[in-house]
C-alpha cells in the first residue's frame, strides 16, 4: 500500500516544471486524538512540532514531505481497570508520543493571489510510543504504523515570498498487531519560507 | 535567492521536544496502587466464615528454623486488621476462631525487603501461625502478575484451610496488594491504609454475600 501511495504521489507530481520553488515550513500543531488514541487520552495535545518541505512543480502542484511530533498526555485521577480476574486501581499517567513522516502531494488553488487555499494527501509512517504509568509500573507499546495524511488549509502570502499557513491535517494510523491505529486531527499554524 | 533563518522557531521546537513526558507523579499518593486478583473457580458465596490474625506479619527475608517473625507495629497493624475485619463483616462474612475451622483464613503481611518474591518466601512465615499449613502457596486458575513487591507494600491473601496440594502448598483464592502503602508520614499512612483496604474490597464485588 505504501508503494502504491508513493507511485500515485509521483505521478500526480508530473514532470518537474522549470520554475520549481522550494518551500520550508515550520508548523505548530494543536492535535486531537481520535479513535483508540482519543479513547486512551481525552485531552488535546499542545506539545508538538512539524517540519515540512514542498517543491512547487508547477503553479498549482507541490510535492514534499512532513516530519512531525506530537505529545498527548492525560492524568487520570483515580480509576479501576479490570483485566480478566485482576483489577488494579490507582492514579494513571498516560502519554502517547507520535512521530510521523510522510510524503505529501498538494494542489494549490488561485495562482498568483495572496490567499491560496490548498488540499493534499500523503502517505508514510508513524511511530507511536504509548506509555501508561501507574504506581511504579510502566506499560509501554510502541508500534510503527502505516500512515495516511490528508490535509487542507490556506496560505496567506506575505512580503518576500514568505507565508503564513493555517491548516488541518488528519494523521490516519493503520492498525497493527500491537495496537489499534493511532490517529489524530491536527490544527496547525505555520510559517513558510523559501526561495 | 533569499533564505530566512527563523532561529526563534527552532529554539521553540527544541523546548517542546523536552516535553515528551510532562507532569510526572510528585506526591507519594500518586504511586499508590491497589491490585486484586482471585480464583475464578472458587465459590466465594458458599464460603461464609473467616478467621483473621490479630497482627500483621513483616516479610523481610528467610527465617531460621524456630525464629519468630517480626510484626508491624500496633499503630498500623491494629488499623490494618480492623479495616479488613470491618470490610469482611460488611460483605456478609462471619468471623470465627481459627480453631473452629473457618471456610477461609485472611492473612495480612507487610513487605520490608524490596522486590521480595512472594512465591518463594511466604510459605515459611506462616508455618508458625497455622502449623498445619504447608510450605508455600499456589493460585488456582489465575496468576498474580504483581509477584514482586516494593518496600512498604501490604499484601492480603485469602486461603482455604485443608485444601493443601500434594506438594504441600496452600491455595490463595483472593489476593490484594497495596504497593508502597506503608511508606510516608504517619498520618498519611493511616489515611491510605483505610482507603486502600476499602478500595480492595470495592473492586472485588464477588466477595460480597
Amino acid at each position: 500500500m505504501f508503494r502504491k501511495a508513493l507511485s500515485i504521489a509521483l505521478l500526480a507530481a508530473g514532470p518537474m516544471a522549470a520554475n520549481a520553488q522550494d518551500i520550508y515550513i515550520l508548523e505548530y500543531p494543536i492535535a486531537f486524538g481520535t479513535g483508540d488514541l482519543g479513547d486512551f487520552i481525552d485531552e488535546p495535545s499542545f506539545r508538538g512540532f512539524i517540519f515540512g518541505y514542498r517543491r512547487m512543480v508547477d503553479s498549482n502542484r507541490a510535492i514534499g514531505m512532513d516530519i512531525g511530533w506530537s505529545t498527548f498526555f492525560e492524568k487520570r485521577d483515580f480509576d479501576t481497570y479490570v483485566d480478566g480476574t485482576a483489577a488494579i486501581s490507582g492514579v494513571q499517567y498516560r502519554y502517547t508520543n507520535v512521530f510521523t513522516a510522510s510524503f505529501q502531494v498538494d494542489h494549490v488553488f488561485r495562482d498568483g493571489e495572496d490567499i491560496r487555499p490548498f488540499i493534499g494527501i500523503g502517505a508514510g509512517t508513524s511511530y507511536a510510543r504509548r506509555t501508561l504509568d501507574m504506581g511504579l509500573y510502566r506499560l509501554e507499546k510502541d508500534p510503527w504504523q502505516f500512515l495516511m495524511q490528508p490535509e487542507a488549509g490556506v496560505a496567506l502570502y506575505m512580503s518576500g515570498g514568505n507565508a503564513l499557513i493555517l491548516s488541518a491535517n488528519y494523521y490516519w494510523g493503520m492498525k497493527t498487531k500491537q495496537l489499534e491505529g493511532q490517529s489524530f486531527l491536527a490544527l496547525g499554524i505555520a510559517y513558510a519560507f523559501g526561495n | 535567492m533569499r533564505m530566512t533563518k527563523p532561529l526563534p522557531l527552532l529554539l521553540g521546537a527544541a523546548l517542546l521536544l523536552a516535553g515528551c513526558y510532562p507532569d510526572q507523579p510528585e506526591d507519594i499518593r500518586d504511586f499508590d496502587l491497589t491490585y486484586t486478583n482471585h480464583s475464578p473457580d472458587f465459590d466465594f458465596k458458599a464460603a461464609q466464615t473467616y478467621a483473621l490474625p490479630d497482627s500483621v506479619i513483616i516479610i523481610s527475608g528467610s527465617l531460621a528454623e524456630g525464629e519468630a517473625p517480626e510484626m508491624v507495629q500496633a499503630l498500623y497493624g491494629d488499623q490494618i486488621v480492623a479495616r479488613i475485619r470491618a470490610n469482611m463483616n460488611a460483605n456478609g462474612w462471619t468471623e470465627i476462631n481459627v480453631a473452629d475451622t473457618p471456610d477461609v483464613v485472611v492473612l495480612p503481611a507487610a513487605v520490608r525487603t524490596e522486590n521480595i518474591d512472594v512465591y518463594y518466601y511466604w510459605g515459611g512465615y506462616w508455618g508458625w501461625y497455622y502449623p498445619w499449613y504447608g510450605f508455600g502457596w499456589y493460585y488456582p486458575g489465575y496468576y498474580p502478575q504483581y509477584s514482586a513487591y516494593t518496600t512498604g507494600s501490604l499484601i492480603i491473601q485469602m486461603t482455604v484451610p485443608g485444601e493443601t496440594s500434594a506438594t504441600g502448598n496452600n491455595p490463595v483464592m483472593w489476593i490484594a496488594v497495596f504497593n508502597g502503602l506503608l511508606e510516608g508520614s504517619t498520618a498519611g499512612i493511616a489515611d491510605r491504609v483505610v482507603s486502600g483496604i476499602d478500595q480492595a474490597f470495592e473492586q472485588s464485588p464477588y466477595l460480597k454475600h
